[in-house]
């Protein structure tokens, strides 16, 4: 693994292998010591052509956690904003000395481009490029339905987990179909059929218009945020009409069984896709995700940066590839 | 009052009786009961229609027709069940108005009314209108239609057609392409020409009839035309049935026979 562009791209073992790294990482910070020698002298640069808040934080607490210098590149105010060239930008980067580099883009397919054209030598993380794919947002959100549900061990076999909302513009919900199917759980699409993309019957996933009919038998509920400037596009009549047959609220938390949990990748809008007593109940590993966030992206640093020859470094379980 | 009416033929040609108690048909005459005795020669029976597409005015329009009066001339004509559009005052566009007009059908109880739901919010093809909510009513809304207004836009119709698949709705179109038809008075043409009217194409039909059962095809949703009325348009309807897509078209009597004249002088 020399980057990681898509889960597409991600094979089970690889997957698996980021996830076992991320629950031994998890398990060394809560010890006394939270930071580790592992990337020092590497340089790590975020490099975000979109607003972002907690992912790119996420990364930069990952990366300095490994003791990785940090790079914050932000479109406002740098020469990106003055129409600097996708590839200018990488050679500059490459001049640098980056050794990863933390992408997030509005452009479906940004980071591929980055990765396939040699402009630089470092390797490429996708922290969300356009409609197409958010991996560690993917990982993040396995990394946590596994620490709930099946204790840290194993794949998800056996798991129906239901991603509702507007699919059609979501890359997370595009990543996370490729890796809980990878990992062997069912996976549930239940949108209005003006957000879900034509095509979808190809992704081998169910598909259903009525989260009535579906939250009684889901172990996972993950909702999707709505973005209200979609409104102007048509894609539903009202946000009173999307909440009322798309909305998670506290009479469908108590349909659902037991176990089940309930996940939202974020920003939230309260009251429109997820109810306040909702997103706040027990069945809620909203926040859970945020923190898993940082050791799945420390994982995904480690793994691409450290390596095999890094291993000793740290005290790792896995097999460790590099 | 009971009634036995002997000799009718049936749709298929088949001779039948047909036994009726206190108004109900049933299936056979029941001992000791009194029947009036019809001799329904020559009569051919046939079962209640439904007609698709009409207007009760009602709310708003109550000087036009209303639910009362469109249902007496339903039962009138052998119609047990019919459809009436949105385009009142207000227009159905919300449950509360579909579900008067529902209610207002069961009150008087003569035949089934059953409201078609607004696409857009006062059928002025903008903003979808609250569709699942007019669905889910008392009104069980499954037909919607700007019938008196084409939704014109292609990203409008698209999303509509795309929307109802949710509870396995229908868009019913009004085709007609507002541009091309814009202060237009009678069929282009030689007498339109002659006459020096404002000429109203046949594309202006086909066209949005050719749109629009290509996006029923590209979402796979169903699609219904409203009083088409042109050749052009049943070629393409015909066509597009022929491919397996879900459309299905309406004509009106006075387009079949009311027909550009020949040898206007």
């Amino acid at each position: 693994m020399r980057h990681l562009l898509s889960i597409h791209d991600l094979s089970k073992d690889e997957a698996q292998e980021i996830l076992d790294t991320a629950v031994e990482l998890a398990r060394l910070s809560e010890g006394s010591v939270k930071k580790f020698p592992t990337l020092r002298g590497r340089t790590v640069v975020n490099l975000f052509f979109e607003d972002s808040t907690r992912t790119r934080i996420s990364f930069e607490a990952a990366a300095k956690r490994l003791s990785a210098d940090v790079i914050n590149f932000s479109a406002k105010g740098s020469s990106l904003s003055k129409g600097e060239s996708l590839k200018d930008t990488a050679l500059t980067l490459q001049a640098m000395g980056a050794d990863a580099v933390v992408i997030r883009h509005s452009a479906s397919g940004a980071p591929h481009q980055l990765a396939r054209q040699q402009w630089m030598k470092g390797a490429v993380i996708n922290a969300g490029d356009g409609t197409h794919e958010h991996p560690t947002q993917a990982l993040l959100d396995a990394f946590t339905i596994r620490r709930k549900l099946r204790n840290d061990q194993g794949d998800l076999a056996g798991l129906r987990i239901a991603i509702v909302g507007d699919v059609l513009h979501s890359r997370v919900a595009r990543s996370n179909v490729l890796l809980l199917q990878k990992l062997g759980a069912q996976v549930v699409l239940i949108a209005p059929p003006t957000l879900l993309p034509v095509g979808v019957e190809s992704w081998g996933v169910e598909v259903s218009y009525s989260l009535d009919s579906v939250i009684p038998n889901v172990d996972v509920i993950m909702m999707l945020r709505v973005q209200r400037e979609r409104m102007d596009d048509l894609f539903f009549p009202t946000e009173r009409e999307y909440s009322r047959n798309f909305g998670l609220n506290a009479e469908r938390l108590g349909m659902m069984q037991e176990h089940a949990i309930v996940m939202h990748p974020g920003p939230m809008n309260r009251g429109l896709e997820i109810s306040a007593d909702s997103a706040d109940s027990e069945r809620s590993v909203i926040v859970d995700q945020v923190a898993n966030g940082v050791s799945v992206r420390m994982a995904v640093l480690y793994l691409l940066l450290g390596g095999a020859t890094m291993r000793d470094s740290i005290s790792v379980g896995a097999e460790v590839s590099s | 009052m009971n009634f036995h009416i002997r000799n009718l033929q049936d749709v298929n040609g088949s001779t039948i009786d047909i036994i009726m108690v206190s108004g109900v048909v049933v299936k056979t005459l029941s001992p000791g009961v009194e029947y009036k005795e019809i001799d329904g020669s020559g009569l051919t029976v046939l079962p209640g229609f439904v007609d698709l597409h009409t207007h009760l005015r009602e709310p708003g329009r109550e000087d036009a027709e209303t639910v009362l009066t469109g249902s007496h001339a339903a039962v009138a004509g052998g119609f047990t069940a019919v459809s009436a559009m949105p385009n009142t005052f207000p227009v159905a566009d919300t449950a509360g108005v579909v579900e008067q007009v529902y209610r207002l059908g069961k009150h008087h109880g003569l035949c089934d009314v059953f409201p078609i739901g607004a696409v857009t919010l006062g059928q002025e093809g903008k903003h979808l209108a609250e569709l699942s909510a007019m669905n889910q009513s008392e009104a069980k809304v499954r037909i919607f239609s700007d019938d008196g207004h084409c939704v014109a836009d292609p990203l409008v119709m698209r999303r509509a057609l795309e929307y109802v698949k949710t509870f396995d709705g229908v868009i019913a179109q009004h085709a007609q392409d507002p541009r091309l038809t814009e202060n237009s008075q009678m069929n282009e043409g030689e007498i339109s020409a002659r006459l020096g009217l404002k000429g109203w194409p046949a594309v202006a039909e086909e066209a949005i009839i050719a749109r629009d059962v290509l996006l029923a095809e590209h979402v796979d949703s169903r699609l219904h035309i409203c009083h088409l009325t042109t050749a052009g348009g049943v070629d393409i309807v015909r066509a597009a049935k022929k491919r397996g897509v879900k459309v299905t078209a309406e004509v009106t009597p006075h387009h079949l026979i009311r027909l550009t004249i020949k040898n206007h002088t």
